[in-house]
C-alpha cells in the first residue's frame, strides 16, 4: 500500500511540478504582468490561431524542408568521413583530434558568412545546418563503426557466412544503436542550426514568423511560436530516442 | 530519458574532445610484432603528423584558391583575411570589440557555473527532487535557445543584462546536468572501502570523491564554455549589435568581405583558444588528482 502510494507520487511528481510552474507563471502574468510574460490563455489562443490559420504550417513546412535536406547532406558527408576514420587507424588518430577540436568552433558565427555568400537562399540554410550537425555526427558515427567486434566477424567468416548474412547478423546489430544515437544528436544540432539561421536572417520560415510577431510587439505571439518550436523539438527527440531504444533491444 | 541525455547529446564532445587519447592499439587491428614496435611507432607518428599537416594545408589552400578564383568579392583569400585581422588588431578595432563581446561571457559564464553546480549537486544527491524537476534541464538542453532571444530582449532591453541572460541560458543546463551526473559517479563501494581502512574524511574526499567528480565536471565546463561563446555571439548577431557580432553585421552591410571574414575568424579563434585552454587545464588537474589517489 505505502510502496504503491510512493510509486504513484514518484510518477506524479514531475506532472505536479509542471502544473505548479504553469500556475506560478499564470499568477505572475496576471498580478505583476511583466511585459515579457503574457498570461497562458493568451498564448494558448495564439497557438490555436497560428495552428488553424495555417501560418505555422506554412512556415514550419518551409523550415522542415530545409531541415530535411540539410540533415541528408550532413549524413552523406558524415558517412564518408566516418567510414574513412573507421577504416584507417592512422587517419583516425590524425584527424579525430582535429575534428574534436573543431567542435569548439561556434558555428553560429559562421552564419553571416553563409548569408554573405549565398544570400537568403535555401543553400544558406542547408550549409548552416550542415555546419551545426556534421561534426558531432561524424565523430559519433566513427565511434559506432569502430564498435564492430572483430572476433565475431572473423568467426562468421570462418563459418562461411555470406556478405549479406554478415551485414545482417554482425554489422547491423552492433552498429545500429550507436548510428541512431548519432542521428539523434545530429537532429538536435540541425534544429538549433536551422532556427539560428532563420532567426539571424529573419525572413524565412519559423524565423520569419518569430520576427513578425516580435516586431509588432505581440509577445503572446512570440511565446506561441516558441512553444511550437519547443514541442516540435521534443517530439522529434522523443521519437528518435524511442527508435534508438527499439534498435538496441533488437540488437541484443 | 533523463539519465542518458547529457552523456548522449554532448557525449561526443566528452569522449572525443581534444583530449582524445592516441588509439594506437585498436582491438583486432594492432597485431604488430612486439619487437618491431618502436620503429613502427615512430613511422606511425610521422604518418599521423603528416596527415594533420596535409589536412590543414589543404583547408588553407582551398580557401586561398577559392579567394583567388572569386576575386575577393564574396570569398577573400586566406592571406587577405589574415592581413585584415592583423590590421584590426593594431588599429584598435579588434580589441575593443573583443572586450565588449566578452563582458557578457565574463558575467554570464561564472554565474551559470556557480548556479549550475549548486543545482546539479542538489539534483545529484536528492533523488526525489531530481525525479520531479530534472526533465526541465533535459528539455532546455534539446531546444534551440535562440528562439528565446526576442523574449529576453523584451525582458531586459538592448542591454548587457540581456546578453548575460542569453549566455546563461546557453550554458546553465549543460553545467547543471554534468554536475548532476558527476556527483552520482563516485562509487559507493570505493567510498566505503576507504572508510573501512580508516581514511579520514579529507582523505576520502581527496582520493575517492574528487578524482571521480573532477573529470565529468571539467568536461561539463568545457562544453559549457563553447556553448557560452555561441550564446555570446548569437545575440550580437540578432538583436543587440555589440562587440564582435556587431562588427560582423556592420562589415556585412558594408559588403567588406575581408573585414567580415577576419572578424568571424576572431570569434572562431577565441572559441578554439578558450576551449583549448580549458582542455589543457582539465587534463592537468585530472592527471594530478589521479596521481594523488595513487600516492596515498
Amino acid at each position: 500500500m505505502t510502496s504503491s502510494a510512493r510509486r504513484v507520487s514518484r510518477q506524479a511528481s514531475p506532472v505536479l511540478v509542471f502544473v505548479l510552474v504553469l500556475a506560478a507563471w499564470q499568477l505572475v502574468a496576471v498580478t505583476v504582468a511583466p511585459r515579457w510574460l503574457p498570461p497562458l490563455d493568451d498564448i494558448g489562443n495564439k497557438v490555436v490561431g497560428q495552428l488553424t490559420s495555417g501560418d505555422f504550417a506554412e512556415a514550419g513546412l518551409a523550415t522542415l524542408r530545409t531541415l530535411g535536406i540539410g540533415l541528408l547532406v550532413s549524413m552523406a558527408v558524415a558517412a564518408v568521413l566516418a567510414a574513412a576514420l573507421a577504416l584507417s587507424d592512422v587517419l583516425d588518430e590524425a584527424l579525430s583530434t582535429i575534428l574534436g577540436g573543431l567542435m569548439a568552433v561556434p558555428s553560429v558565427a559562421l552564419i553571416p558568412i553563409f548569408i554573405f555568400i549565398w544570400g537568403l537562399s535555401d543553400t544558406t540554410m542547408i550549409v548552416s545546418i550542415v555546419s551545426f550537425a556534421v561534426l558531432p555526427l561524424t565523430l559519433q558515427w566513427a565511434t559506432a563503426l569502430r564498435e564492430v567486434p572483430a572476433p565475431l566477424v572473423e568467426m562468421s567468416r570462418s563459418f562461411e557466412a555470406s556478405a549479406a548474412q554478415l551485414a545482417r547478423t554482425v554489422y547491423l546489430p552492433s552498429v545500429a544503436p550507436l548510428l541512431l544515437t548519432g542521428v539523434r544528436v545530429a537532429v538536435v544540432q540541425a534544429i538549433k542550426g536551422v532556427i539560428s539561421a532563420e532567426v539571424i536572417i529573419g525572413t524565412v520560415g519559423i524565423g520569419r514568423l518569430l520576427t513578425i510577431e516580435s516586431s509588432t510587439f505581440n509577445i503572446a505571439g512570440v511565446w506561441s511560436v516558441i512553444v511550437l518550436i519547443i514541442v516540435a523539438s521534443i517530439l522529434s527527440y522523443a521519437l528518435l530516442s524511442w527508435l534508438e531504444g527499439r534498435a538496441s533491444r533488437w540488437a541484443d | 530519458m533523463s539519465a542518458n541525455l547529457p552523456a548522449a547529446s554532448s557525449g561526443t564532445v566528452v569522449s572525443r574532445g581534444a583530449a582524445a587519447p592516441p588509439r594506437a592499439q585498436a582491438p583486432g587491428r594492432g597485431a604488430r610484432p612486439a619487437a618491431r614496435r618502436p620503429r613502427t611507432a615512430v613511422r606511425r607518428r610521422a604518418a599521423v603528423w603528416t596527415i594533420r599537416a596535409v589536412f590543414l594545408l589543404a583547408v588553407v589552400g582551398v580557401w586561398q584558391w577559392l579567394g583567388i578564383r572569386d576575386g575577393g568579392l564574396f570569398v577573400p583569400t586566406f592571406t587577405d583575411t589574415l592581413v585584415a585581422l592583423v590590421r584590426h588588431a593594431t588599429d584598435g578595432v579588434l580589441w575593443p570589440a573583443l572586450w565588449a563581446s566578452n563582458q557578457s561571457l565574463l558575467v554570464g559564464f561564472p554565474l551559470s557555473i556557480v548556479l549550475g553546480l549548486a543545482v546539479g549537486f542538489l539534483l545529484g544527491r536528492r533523488r526525489g527532487i531530481d525525479r520531479a524537476t530534472s526533465y526541465w534541464l533535459d528539455i532546455a538542453l534539446v531546444i534551440p535557445m535562440v528562439a528565446l532571444v526576442p523574449v529576453i530582449i523584451v525582458a531586459f532591453g538592448l542591454s548587457l543584462s540581456a546578453r548575460v541572460a542569453v549566455v546563461f541560458l546557453f550554458t546553465f543546463p549543460v553545467v547543471a546536468l554534468n554536475a548532476r551526473a558527476a556527483v552520482r559517479v563516485p562509487s559507493a563501494a570505493l567510498e566505503e572501502m576507504a572508510r573501512s581502512f580508516e581514511a579520514t574524511p579529507t582523505q576520502v574526499w581527496r582520493t575517492v570523491i574528487l578524482p571521480g567528480v573532477a573529470a565529468p565536471l571539467f568536461t561539463g565546463v568545457r562544453i559549457a564554455l563553447s556553448r557560452a561563446i555561441s550564446g555570446m555571439v548569437v545575440i550580437e548577431l540578432t538583436l543587440v549589435p555589440a562587440g564582435l557580432g556587431g562588427a560582423i553585421i556592420k562589415y556585412t552591410s558594408q559588403f567588406s568581405a575581408a573585414n567580415l571574414y577576419s572578424m568571424t575568424l576572431a570569434v572562431v579563434l577565441e572559441g578554439l583558444v578558450l576551449v583549448g585552454l580549458a582542455t589543457y587545464v582539465e587534463r592537468r588537474v585530472i592527471r594530478r588528482l589521479r596521481g594523488a589517489s595513487r600516492d596515498k
